[in-house]
């Protein structure tokens, strides 16, 4: 697998750890760079110390009797949101954050409902920072293999949570965008509704997507893919982590317009998938043709591609 | 001589007042800028303060706010150093910003530090015009007496 330069890598760690209380961000940064290249998260619980997940499990970092407060997630809030929550409600409702460099940032506490519907979060308990990561190549030895009879097949991507069903998503998508020597350039159209593929910026994405991709932001699934029916005349479509019924409508009527798709789905194989009766029907659908399983052997993820 | 000396400083008060005015109504329309931005378009605040310092007037002071921002100082913060230096009075007008809360009331806070700016607008507004008059009043009043002591 090719990654990013080990300067990118450093770049990503120090810009999440902007995202630490104050306090804990010296521990953070100590941390040796080998450890930094590998961290997948920094999970801060209220009364208990800091702690990184890497992929041996979490490690503690700071002091013998230091632990996060409920001041310190208030702050973290405040400043992922920038200081004004008011504009990050419908997803703070759903348990996460998308903060600046486009991490996500799982947040847990006391949920508001009103009517049986969670409208908010109060009292903030513990954070989780993903820290995600471009890697420039990942794709590569998928991309070949996605292609049936020289035509791009309806692709879904498949991992338990954490493996890199995202990262792998994003390079593909910034192949498919470029083309190869063999294979054209393509118009690819993402939905990034949660702002963790393109990251975008003031309008600028911050991850390699490539040449020729138009990204609609923040915007859910069903709503975003007729939009970029009419808008952008795309060749393909990419979306991650399909989680509801009307994803699957939305795409079917994509594929019946000809426009090639790639998605994501939280499965650890086939037989996961089938085992939910939503992607069980995506499945009978016969929208997805072929899929990617994306899975860890030995401290390695492998890339299985199967046919659906 | 004396007339013209008295005549100047008082110009140039009134210049200075008339400044002050400028920049009050300014920031209170910069306010409500603001409010209207987080009302209908959901903007968080850095963005909305970014936004505003490009304004001629009070530009400056929501540079210093988004700069601070910026460089990790909470917001609240950030807004009583950047407008430490406004005259008394109005700094602490301004300084009755509260930042944080749902929508709505942070649209509240913000409207209502720019409802009192525009109080004060009105209220010092015409005590200037009534100085100014009494001013040219004076000036004129002192001319005439001058000329028929030199008759």
């Amino acid at each position: 697998m090719n990654g990013v330069g080990n300067n990118d890598e450093s770049n990503r760690f120090d810009e999440a750890v902007k995202l630490l209380p104050l306090r804990w961000q010296r521990y953070a940064l100590a941390l040796r760079s080998e450890q930094k290249t590998v961290t997948e998260e920094f999970r801060l619980r209220c009364g208990r110390c800091m702690s990184v997940l890497m992929p041996e499990g979490e490690v503690p970092l700071g002091e013998s009797g230091m632990a996060v407060t409920s001041g310190d997630l208030e702050q973290m809030c405040d400043k992922i949101t920038g200081y004004s929550r008011y504009a990050a409600t419908e997803t703070l409702r759903q348990g996460y954050l998308t903060a600046e460099g486009g991490f996500r940032v799982g947040v847990c506490g006391t949920a508001v409902m009103d009517e049986g519907v969670n409208t908010n979060l109060r009292n903030i308990s513990s954070m989780t920072v993903r820290l995600s990561r471009q890697r420039i190549g990942v794709g590569d030895p998928v991309f070949a293999r996605i292609y049936g009879d020289g035509k791009l097949d309806n692709l879904l991507i498949l991992s338990p949570p954490g493996l890199g069903k995202t990262t792998l998503l994003r390079d593909l998508i910034r192949l498919l965008s470029e083309g190869t020597e063999s294979v054209p350039a393509r118009r690819v159209a993402v939905v990034d509704e949660r702002g963790e593929i393109a990251v975008m910026q003031k309008g600028m994405p911050r991850m390699d997507v490539g040449s020729h991709t138009d990204v609609l932001d923040g915007c859910p699934k069903a709503i975003a893919i007729p939009i970029l029916l009419r808008a952008c005349n795309p060749q393909i479509i990419a979306v991650d982590e399909i989680t509801a019924a009307e994803d699957l409508t939305a795409m079917a009527s994509a594929a019946n317009c000809g426009v090639a798709l790639l998605a994501t789905i939280h499965a650890a194989d086939l037989g996961e998938l089938r085992a939910k009766p939503l992607f069980d029907r995506l499945l009978e659908m016969g929208v997805f043709t072929r899929c990617v399983i994306i899975s860890r052997r030995d401290g390695e993820r492998t890339y299985e591609v199967e046919e659906l | 001589m004396i007339l013209l000396g008295g005549f100047s400083v008082f110009w140039m008060y009134s210049r200075g007042q008339r400044r002050k005015l400028a920049l009050i109504q300014d920031l209170s329309a910069a306010l409500e800028q603001m409010a209207g931005e987080i009302r209908w378009r959901l903007t968080p605040l850095p963005d909305a303060i970014e936004a505003l310092s490009e304004r001629d007037i009070s530009g400056h002071y929501f540079l210093n706010v988004h700069e601070y921002l910026q460089g990790g100082m909470p917001l609240q913060k950030a807004w009583k150093q950047a407008f430490q230096d406004l005259p008394q009075e109005l700094g602490t007008i301004v300084l009755r910003m509260e930042w944080g809360g749902d929508l709505e009331r942070q649209e509240s806070s913000i409207r209502y530090v720019s409802a009192q700016l525009q109080e004060w607008d009105v209220r010092n507004r015409g005590e200037l015009r009534q100085r100014e008059k009494l001013c040219a009043a004076v000036t004129l009043s002192a001319a005439g007496l001058l000329v028929l002591i030199l008759i």
